[in-house]
């Protein structure tokens, strides 16, 4: 089967093929679904802990069945009883944490970790045993730790269908409450929220996230499907019901990206003495929610850090701009040697203020004589800038709530927040304040006034 | 042949001990250390470098950047040995040194830096960056080791294989942290008490954390061959959490938590033993020590003084009724 390439439908079609792809791509969605809550509680972590608490679960179950089927049977049984077996005990190690930060008073953080590391040893304990007794049952449930996507068949995709539409019913008839308690407890409390029970239901999804999830992807790399995909739908949107879609959207993305790739780019590997090359799907999966995310954080138009710190360069080159119109409507001129001067003073690198100047002179509002000057419009807009400065320092300290605790913003924004009225009592005040005192008045100009 | 095949709990450690007297009072020359004896000091040696960083870690409230560095240590290693050329592929000391240093740097730096410039949340920055690695690691050991089980090993150790070279590079280890944990004592405690005012006074706060991400890293590299990356995270944080229920102070905390580590390494090494003797079950050493941590956890939350749930209850019992006497 491997020698040929596959097309993208066979993925869909081929009954080999189609387990894994399908299993993925539910799996990945479903978790994708549930990390958007845990990631917008801040309670990322939880799903690692939880998902190797879940370990001795599926060992205990495995040990338990191979005590009273004696042989290894694939089929539904075994799987159902595993699943049933890491839910109890990740449920168990939801409590556990639960009880160390509360009762004992212990950081989340030493908590999470505790729990982790502690249910993943009682597991091994318990799996050493087995080793010795069991050998083919060991075999099995070692093929959690990364996952095996590869064996999924029809009716695991049947279970695992059941059950991600289970979380998305319960998903969509909790919505409301759920958005409540995760973004303010107190006013859902206060409004007859049940919020004890909505923790219990979200634990609860998250558990079944975690179970659906160990198969395909293995717990040591659950959480990072439950972190990816929010992050990357996180740079789109900043509404709760759409991060829910676009996450599952990008975890359903990976989830199929990754099963692909693990396949096709396998085949790019030559065979080494007759072994055959197998990328494992779950770190692939993983690798491609990740891959994703990092675009997202970097590109994305809103939030993206390429835009981002665009805009803020912008920002911070007008800031300065203003800066040295101010500077020269007090100070009438630079020369070409208090340049120097001047960016000692503004704490600005030299060459950053040639070339400020430069795009000044470029627009008409600085000429470059024997020294720097404004020019009549330059006069216009600094002597502007310079009454709105004034008036902003007085805003802020004089003005009743007009505390604000960015002290110095552009023009534009204090154009912004200084309204006519606002403007009429600064003016008036500064007035007062000024009478007897020998000051230069700026000129009023500018089309905003009033 | 070991000695202590066929012994039980109680033997085993009388055998231990007086095999220990009669090493260091010197009585016989051709002293020959038994596979048990080589297995114990090596955990005994994890235990305690792991409970010294440990405890730094905890009161840092740092732990899950633990957890992240027993992942990418995986990186780390892949790394290192691009670096230094593929060899023999044999794993020697520098090598591992190198590792773990490098391990510390990427991930606390990555870390930092994504929470930072991408302004996300500290927890889900961390488990994205280790993710991220971690699946890197694999994907990539995958490639060049061609066995798609390769992570396993890394993941449950093997504590029933040990050889020498293990003890060596665990005693490396352990006195390297010793060394820096005396050197650095006090700036360490000030650093992680009071981060601002020791920033003040002009201590190098960020590359204090630096060095224990380090320090943390190399107990890592120290446990992984032996008991795996996410057993020795019961190492560095399990000691100090029961530490910390009993003592109030650094020092004894320091102290308690080496102490409950080799005591868990004791008795987990014995227990495994006398359960094979007497009962035949073959519990993986390992294990047996996590479970024993968790133990000693439970008991200390039940009965330390000032926290734990006894006293507590009774405390609470004893006001109720003197409140009740009053009234």
């Amino acid at each position: 089967v491997k020698d040929v390439m596959f097309d993208f439908f066979s993925f869909f079609s081929d009954p080999v093929l189609r387990g894994p792809t399908i299993g993925c791509i539910l799996m990945a969605a479903a978790t994708a679904m549930i990390g958007s809550i845990t990631f917008v509680r801040q309670r990322s972590l939880i799903g690692e802990s939880l998902a190797h608490a879940s370990y001795p679960g599926v060992i205990i179950s495995v040990f338990i069945a191979a005590a009273f089927m004696g042989h290894i049977e694939e089929g539904a049984v075994l799987n159902l009883m595993i699943l049933l077996g890491a839910c109890v005990t990740s449920l168990l190690g939801y409590w556990a944490i639960d009880f160390l930060e509360h009762r004992l008073h212990i950081a989340s953080d030493s908590a999470l970790c505790l729990v982790l590391s502690g249910f993943f040893g009682l597991g091994v304990t318990v799996a050493s045993q087995m080793q010795f007794t069991h050998p083919v049952f060991y075999q099995r449930v070692q093929v959690y730790f990364y996952g095996q996507a590869a064996t999924m068949g029809d009716s695991d995709i049947f279970l695992y269908a059941l059950l991600v539409l289970l979380i998305a019913l319960v998903v969509f008839f909790f919505f409301k409450q759920i958005q409540s308690c995760c973004f303010d407890r107190n006013f859902s409390k206060s409004i007859g929220i049940p919020v004890r029970f909505i923790d219990r239901v979200l634990l609860f999804l998250v558990a079944m996230a975690i179970i659906i999830s160990i198969r395909s992807v293995g717990f040591v790399l659950v959480s990072a499907m439950l972190i990816s995909p929010p992050i990357a739908a996180r740079c789109f949107t900043v509404r709760f019901g759409k991060l829910f879609f676009i996450s599952a959207c990008f975890g359903a993305i990976s989830g199929f990206l990754g099963n692909y790739l693990s396949v096709m780019l396998s085949l790019l590997f030559p065979t080494d003495e007759g072994r055959p090359l197998s990328l494992p799907t779950g770190p692939m999966i993983v690798l491609v929610a990740a891959t994703l995310g990092l675009f997202a954080l970097l590109f994305t138009p809103n939030r993206g850090v390429m835009f981002r710190s665009l805009r803020l360069f912008r920002l911070k080159e007008r800031c300065l701009k203003e800066t040295i119109l101010r500077f020269l409507w007090h100070n009438s001129e630079i020369s070409s040697e208090k340049v120097k001067i001047l960016h000692k003073k503004l704490g600005v690198h030299s060459w950053r203020l040639r070339r400020v100047l430069r795009s000044l002179r470029k627009e008409g509002l600085v000429i470059l004589l024997s020294h720097y000057a404004l020019t009549e419009e330059g006069k216009t807009l600094a002597a502007d800038i310079v009454r709105l400065y004034e008036l902003w320092n007085i805003y802020i300290t004089e003005y009743p709530g007009g505390s604000d605790d960015r002290l110095y913003r552009s023009a534009d924004e204090m154009k912004l927040i200084l309204t006519p009225e606002i403007e009429l009592y600064l003016t008036k005040y500064r007035k007062s304040r000024l009478k007897g005192v020998q000051v230069v008045e700026p000129n009023c100009v500018g089309g905003y006034v009033g | 042949m070991s000695p202590y095949i066929g012994k039980t709990f109680w033997e085993a450690f009388i055998l231990f001990f007086s095999r220990l007297f009669q090493y260091l009072t010197g009585d016989s020359g051709s002293f020959q250390m038994a596979s048990d004896e080589l297995q114990l000091l090596t955990l005994m040696g994890i235990a305690a470098s792991s409970g010294l960083v440990g405890t730094f870690l905890i009161l840092r409230k740092l732990a899950m950047l633990a957890n992240s560095l027993s992942h990418t240590i995986l990186v780390g290693i892949i790394l290192s040995f691009i670096l230094m050329g593929m060899g023999d592929g044999r794993v020697d000391f520098t090598i591992l040194l190198i590792a773990s240093l490098l391990t510390a740097l990427l991930t606390t730096f990555l870390t930092q830096c994504v929470s930072h410039t991408f302004k996300l949340y500290e927890d889900a920055s961390n488990g994205f960056v280790f993710s991220l690695l971690f699946a890197l690691g694999v994907v990539i050991a995958t490639i060049f080791t061609r066995n798609s089980h390769v992570g396993t090993e890394l993941i449950m150790g093997n504590v029933d294989a040990l050889h020498s070279s293990d003890l060596r590079l665990v005693m490396y280890v352990l006195i390297i942290n010793v060394f820096l944990c005396i050197l650095l004592y006090r700036l360490y405690w000030v650093s992680t008490f009071d981060k601002t005012f020791s920033s003040v006074i002009g201590l190098p706060v960020t590359l204090m954390s630096y060095v224990l991400m380090t320090q943390v890293s190399s107990a890592v590299i120290g446990g992984f061959r032996v008991v795996g990356v996410l057993m020795v995270l019961s190492f560095i944080v399990a000691p100090p959490l029961i530490a910390r229920l009993l003592t109030r102070r650094l020092g004894a905390m320091l102290c308690l938590s080496v102490c409950i580590g080799c005591l868990a390494s004791l008795v987990g090494v014995l227990l495994s033993r006398h359960l094979l003797t007497k009962y035949y079950l073959a519990f993986s050493t390992s294990g047996l020590i996590v479970s024993c941590l968790v133990c000693f956890f439970i008991l200390a939350a039940l009965f330390s003084k000032r926290n734990g749930i006894v006293c507590v209850g009774i405390r609470r019992i004893l006001s109720r009724r003197k409140l009740g006497l009053e009234h």
